[in-house]
């Protein structure tokens, strides 16, 4: 699929483990099948409940455009199309504002790369490999989709 | 009339100095227009005329609407006066000269008694100016009789006659005995009558012109109190301090103040009352000639209208509510002047008292709006630290499009958000506005699209009415199409595309935790090109103070319009989500859950039992002493420590307990208002209350209650108070609160008076002192105070001509004002207590020689051993006899007697003293004993005995007994002036350092005690200082005193304030107070020193020395109306080059080129200026 930036399957491993600080919000720390990347992230809880052991798809991408075409930038309140959204439950819309690396040169299988992107405020942090954080950039636009997966 | 703009070159004269000198009989006659001689005043008539040759002669002038001066002919409103003379029958002493003649006939020669015999050649050798004044005039033969006017005589309404000023009745008075003198003389008196005729003369004659003269006979003193002519002038509604260096000014405005989140941060909300009222002269031109037509025809009553239109050449103005408003708005021609209404728009001054610093008048565009009050932007309340209590305002309308644009661009509120004090945000967002935006920029707020949209056309208002929105994509899309409050936020900074405006901030906030972004409770910010990407915005990144501000960052990067739009967004969408959610507070808000109670009586059962085992190991003598102090001061410490710990751990575990809803949590996290303390008193515990830095005083016998046992000093006996104000104070509890109250009361009110004072003497010491073009801080006579200011030349303001001094003085005075009087800080060691607040940096800018808490700090040349620390602090302190003798008793023997010395050798060992019975020998003898050495034997090393003087006048039993009482104070050890030491310790790197701590004044000989290392001594009295080290420690020393004053307060200064400060204290090379005494050496000028304090003294001195003012500095240059020397009357037009008129462009592109030169600052004064001001410009330069 054109525009996707990264896929994987993510288990639940703890939810705000300093306490809940906040109604509605909770902190996810997640824990990939295949990639085993690190995940951090804020979810809107009321809307989109997630307890501890869900386990759930998760979609970046760049666009909601089936084909791949690139996101408009202008955002149009309302829209019939058909959108990558569609089979998803949760999406968000957010900007990728840092990337950061633990250089460790000694062990460069060891080297953890960290793309922190900001959905309005609702943090993720995503860990991993260097090599499947592939086509990540500073202040590019992206999607988030979630869907929760049956056992 | 429109006032003129003011010109140097147009003035026919100027004022190049004033003279000051003693006028003689000769000139006093010269100025005079007649003679008085006539006691009474008026003739017995009905119309009350005066006596002709009285003292209210007509020919002095007229102080009546009917009558005119007989002089000149003028009426009341014309004359100016005429003075008149009494010939005075005997010569009488000047009083304000009478310690000048007794210096003078102490210092001439006897035989040549009379001051007019003193040769020409020998005036200078007194010291006077010799073309100025003679000796012989310092004796008054003749006195002037001033002019009527300014001695007006009101006709009583009440009683028949009139009432007379005391300068005429006193005249008359001397015109009487005058009288009698002449008669007595004439018919051959008693010499005894006419001298004591004389004395009254002279006692009259003195209390003329000072009626507080001191010395009066009880007899001879006046039943009430008078006005003399010192007493017209001293004082603060004196002459000077009340009409000569402060006036009452036309054009202006006062009333009550309130909010309004609705205007821009630049604007004021001006009543329309007002505004019909205050008027602009704006001179037709093609432009506005339109605009002004219809503002004629609208007249005064309508509110954009006008008052009077003055036409070209005519002297005389039309009113313009009678009379035909069409015809004149048609007659209307180019050059006439129409006084309008204050508009939209206009610059006008706005100001609160106290001003305390220039930030308190501010320039604002008006906004007349309905209603009777000034209103602006919350955000604007810190700089005049003004509240909507009741607080009220002034308003000043400037009058000429210079003043104007000085006005717009120097002191315009856009032009101040930041404090000169240390470069910080003044201006920024407060109160309501910081919760708002704290709230809805919490991570769990999210909007529906109408809601998101109804919030970002909050915007729409005022002159972005029109403005484009570009709502961002929304931050959850599925299920619910959500935005976030930090994207609606956001809009704020940037609310469209088309917006350049792009912000970057990444700061902590107050709750921080840790991980940065990724902090749990959601407190770093990180604003990303305008996006609020993380973080909750806290008082940190919004309100005033601090650097790691999101409008410190607009105005730096993106400047004044960035910032101060921004502000206005974020007052109108805070204020405007705050109405939607809702945001109150109630008692439920302040119920303490029963967990918070079990909590607290556990927290208050084991501080109280501690507090109890304190106070019997005490009354047991078990208490281990710290370090300098008493049992009983040590109990106290304890036990003040253990009590701020119950009320820190009980706030604690409130917070814990909180909702995260409950509204004084959010308006303390978001730190809008309110601390944590006030939420644990109003729901936990109020805690001790403190008086002077104690626990309550005993007030009773041995208690501070009758409500408690003798000597009690359980925690509740000495106010503490366990219950929160929710739970409610029991009567004892209640009036140890009114206690902690009524101190905080009087302190403020004491503090006012006192920082007012402080404020004064620091102004008008530093007000002359101004940055020149070689970079340099000069005072008004051109001395160089500094040769580069603040050491680096970095104007806090980048321009030229920036009054440092004044701006030095406020910085330092204006914080005075917000810092508690009486604060005691520990320098280190519990025990020493060092003075702070204002009364400190009082003793600092006084310079005064003894203050109350001087600690030298002393470092020791091995510090890291205590042992060695242990020998410095005995050598430096005071150690007396009896403190290391085991007993001194007297012995009688058979044929002899003495007193017996044993010294108490263990202890002079432990203390590490390094003294033994031959040094106490030489010790008793240099002392002030009187003691032989042959008196003295040292019978062994821990034996001394003393034989009593041999004194036939007293008995050998007296001399013993005196000698015993007096030997055990006999200093044996130690530094003069020192009145203890206290060893210091401190860790640093892991190592245990020593140091001391001298109180005492002596830092000559701690430095050169052994041991000391002298290069590295330190002592916080500025004068001490100076005597031993020189002028330039001296400096250093004030620098430093008033930074650690002001850091211990929470208040950063920027360096180069105090810098200028100790730099102008220290420049004629000793230390000067700012004071009235400091003042007369710094500044030569008479009237800057007679408008300061003794006004009268410094006249008289100006007088007999002949003085000549100058008139450079700043008081001086108000007193005479003219612009002062600094800022932008600093610099003049060298040469004026003969423009031609026709070729306006190349006029004011060339006299720019001429104002560049001499003013880098001058040319943005022109970027504001329209066509309007095109014209001013033309003229200017022609």
């Amino acid at each position: 699929m054109a525009g996707v930036l990264f896929e994987d399957i993510f288990n639940v491993k703890d939810i705000d483990p300093q306490g809940k600080a906040f109604d509605r919000v909770s902190r996810l720390f997640c824990e990939s099948e295949s990639f085993k990347m690190d995940l951090i992230l804020d979810v809107n809880t009321w809307l989109y409940p997630m307890d501890l052991g869900d386990k759930f798809r998760l979609v970046l991408t760049t666009t909601l455009y089936e084909n791949g075409y690139p996101d408009n930038p202008e955002w149009m309140p309302v829209e019939n199309e058909p959108t990558r959204a569609d089979s998803f439950e949760y999406v968000m819309y957010g900007k990728l504002y840092r990337i950061e690396g633990e250089d460790n040169s000694k062990e460069p299988s060891k080297t953890k790369l960290s793309a922190y992107v900001s959905f309005g405020g609702l943090l993720m942090r995503l860990q991993g490999d260097p090599n499947n954080l592939h086509g990540f950039e500073v202040d590019q636009t992206l999607y988030l989709l979630m869907k929760k997966l049956a056992f | 009339m429109v006032k003129e703009l003011y010109r140097e070159t147009a003035v026919a004269r100027k004022i190049s100095h004033v003279s000051f000198g003693l006028d003689g009989p000769h000139a006093m006659q010269q100025q005079a227009h007649l003679h008085v001689v006539a006691k009474n005043l008026y003739v017995q008539d009905s119309k009350r005329t005066p006596v002709q040759y009285g003292v209210l002669d007509r020919r002095m002038g007229t102080n009546q609407k009917d009558a005119e001066c007989a002089s000149c002919g003028k009426g009341m409103n014309d004359c100016i006066g005429h003075y008149g003379y009494i010939d005075l029958q005997l010569p009488v002493f000047h009083i304000g000269y009478f310690r000048s003649v007794i210096n003078i006939l102490q210092t001439i020669c006897k035989v040549l008694r009379l001051l007019e015999s003193i040769p020409g050649e020998d005036i200078p050798l007194l010291l006077m100016n010799q073309d100025l004044s003679k000796p012989s005039d310092l004796i008054l033969q003749r006195i002037p009789v001033p002019p009527i006017c300014i001695r007006p005589s009101v006709i009583s309404e009440l009683k028949s006659g009139t009432n007379e000023d005391d300068l005429t009745m006193k005249l008359s008075e001397i015109v009487f005995i005058n009288d009698v003198i002449m008669k007595h003389k004439l018919s051959g008196a008693k010499a005894q009558m006419i001298a004591e005729d004389w004395e009254y003369l002279q006692l009259h004659c003195a209390l003329y012109i000072n009626s507080e003269t001191s010395g009066i006979p009880i007899n001879m003193q006046p039943k009430k109190a008078t006005r003399g002519l010192v007493q017209r002038l001293k004082g603060k509604q004196g002459r000077f301090r009340g009409n000569l260096s402060g006036k009452r000014v036309d054009f202006s405005g006062r009333t009550v103040i309130s909010p309004d989140p609705n205007l821009r941060i630049e604007e004021v909300g001006v009543p329309v009352h007002v505004a019909k009222i205050l008027t602009f002269p704006e001179r037709v031109h093609p432009a506005n000639k339109e605009m002004l037509r219809q503002l004629v025809c609208n007249g005064p009553d309508t509110h954009p209208g006008a008052n009077f239109v003055q036409q070209q050449g005519q002297s005389y103005k039309k009113f313009l509510r009678y009379g035909n408003r069409m015809k004149i708005a048609q007659e209307l021609k180019e050059g006439d002047i129409v006084e309008r209404h204050l508009q939209d728009g206009d610059v006008v001054l706005f100001n609160r008292q106290p001003s305390l610093h220039k930030l308190s008048i501010m320039s604002h565009r008006v906004k007349v709006l309905e209603h009777r009050t000034f209103r602006f932007n919350e955000c604007v309340c810190t700089p005049y630290n003004a509240d909507f209590d009741g607080d009220e305002m002034n308003l000043h309308l400037p009058q000429t499009e210079e003043a104007k644009a000085e006005a717009l661009v120097l002191m315009g509120n856009k032009s101040n958000l930041v404090t000169p004090r240390n470069g910080e945000l003044l201006i920024a967002a407060t109160q309501d506005f910081i919760t708002g935006a704290y709230l809805l920029t919490k991570k769990n707020v999210f909007f529906r699209h109408d809601e998101a949209c109804q919030l970002a056309s909050t915007l729409l208002a005022s002159t972005d009415i029109s403005m484009r929105i570009d709502l961002p994509p929304p931050a959850i899309m599925k299920p619910v199409r959500l935005w976030t409050g930090k994207q609606i936020f956001s809009l704020i900074l940037k609310p469209n595309k088309k917006c350049k405006v792009l912000a970057n901030l990444r700061t902590k906030g107050r709750a921080y935790t840790s991980g940065e972004e990724m902090c749990s409770s959601d407190s770093f910010v990180n604003i990303r090109n305008s996006q609020l990407l993380a973080g909750v915005m806290d008082k940190s990144t919004l309100g005033s103070g601090g650097k790691a501000n999101i409008f410190y960052v607009l105005l730096r990067d993106w400047g004044e319009d960035a910032a101060t739009t921004a502000m206005w967004r974020l007052s109108r969408m805070a204020s405007a989500y705050m109405m939607n959610r809702g945001f109150s507070i109630g008692i439920g808000d302040v119920t303490p859950s029963h967990g918070l109670l079990r909590l607290k009586r556990e927290l208050l059962d084991a501080g109280y039992k501690k507090c109890d085992e304190f106070i019997k190991s005490q009354e047991a003598g078990r208490l281990q002493c710290q370090p300098g102090c008493t049992d009983e001061e040590t109990l106290e410490a304890v036990i003040l420590k253990e009590l701020s710990v119950i009320r820190d751990r009980a706030g604690k575990a409130c917070l814990q307990e909180l909702d995260p809803s409950n509204s004084p949590l959010i308006m303390a996290l978001s730190g809008s208002k309110g601390s944590f303390i006030n939420i644990s008193q109003m729901i936990a515990c109020v805690g001790q209350q403190a008086i002077s830095g104690h626990r309550v005083p005993n007030g009773f016998e041995d208690r501070a209650l009758p409500h408690f046992e003798r000597h009690s000093k359980t925690p509740a006996a000495k106010g503490f108070v366990e219950n929160s104000f929710y739970s409610g104070l029991t009567p004892t509890e209640f009036f140890f609160h009114t206690m902690g109250g009524r101190e905080g009361l009087v302190d403020t009110a004491v503090k006012t008076a006192e920082t007012g004072y402080m404020q004064r003497r620091l102004v008008k010491s530093l007000e002359d002192l101004c940055l020149h073009y070689d970079m340099t801080v000069r005072n008004a006579n051109g001395d160089i105070v500094q040769f580069l200011f603040g050491g680096d030349g970095l104007d806090p303001t980048y321009m030229e001509g920036t009054a440092v001094g004044a701006l030095a003085a406020q910085s330092i005075g204006e914080p005075g004002t917000q810092m508690t009087l009486k604060t005691f800080h520990f320098a280190g060691v519990a025990s020493m207590n060092i003075t702070q607040g204002v009364p400190r940096i009082k003793e600092i800018i006084n310079a005064s020689k003894n203050i109350s808490t001087p600690i030298i700090t002393a470092h020791l040349e091995n510090d890291t051993d205590p042992e060695f620390a242990r020998q410095v602090k005995g050598r430096i302190e005071k150690t007396t006899l009896g403190e290391v003798s085991e007993f001194i008793e007297e012995v009688y023997v058979p044929y002899d007697c003495f007193l017996l010395i044993k010294l108490d050798i263990e202890r002079i060992r432990l203390l590490k003293l390094e003294v033994d019975a031959e040094s106490i020998k030489f010790s008793i003898c240099t002392s002030k004993l009187k003691i032989k050495p042959t008196q003295v034997i040292v019978q062994s090393p821990s034996v001394v005995t003393i034989r009593p003087p041999s004194n036939s006048k007293e008995s050998i039993d007296f001399a013993m007994r005196s000698l015993k009482e007096a030997l055990p104070s006999v200093v044996i050890m130690g530094v003069p002036n020192v009145n203890r030491a206290v060893i210091h310790e401190e860790i640093d790197k892991g190592v245990k350092k020593y140091k001391l701590l001298v109180e005492g004044d002596n830092l000559r000989d701690v430095i050169a005690t052994r041991g000391v290392k002298g290069t590295k001594c330190s002592s916080n009295n500025t004068y001490q200082v100076f005597a031993t080290l020189g002028i330039e420690a001296a400096r250093a020393t004030i620098m430093s005193e008033i930074k650690l004053v002001m850091e211990n307060h929470g208040m950063s200064i920027d360096h180069r304030h105090p810098m200028l400060v100790a730099d102008l204290m220290t420049s004629r090379g000793e230390v000067l107070g700012i004071t009235r005494h400091g003042l007369a050496k710094m500044k030569e000028s008479v009237l800057n020193l007679a408008s300061f304090e003794k006004t009268a003294d410094h006249l008289f001195d100006a007088a007999y020395y002949g003085q000549t003012d100058a008139i450079t500095g700043v008081s001086e240059s108000i007193i005479m109306g003219i612009p002062m020397t600094v800022g932008t009357g600093l610099f003049k037009l060298v040469h004026k080059y003969p423009f031609r008129r026709r070729n306006a462009l190349i006029t004011l592109s060339t006299s720019l080129y001429f104002c560049v030169l001499l003013s880098p600052f001058f040319c943005t004064l022109f970027q504001p200026l329209s066509n309007l001001f095109f014209d001013w410009h033309a003229e200017f330069s022609m």
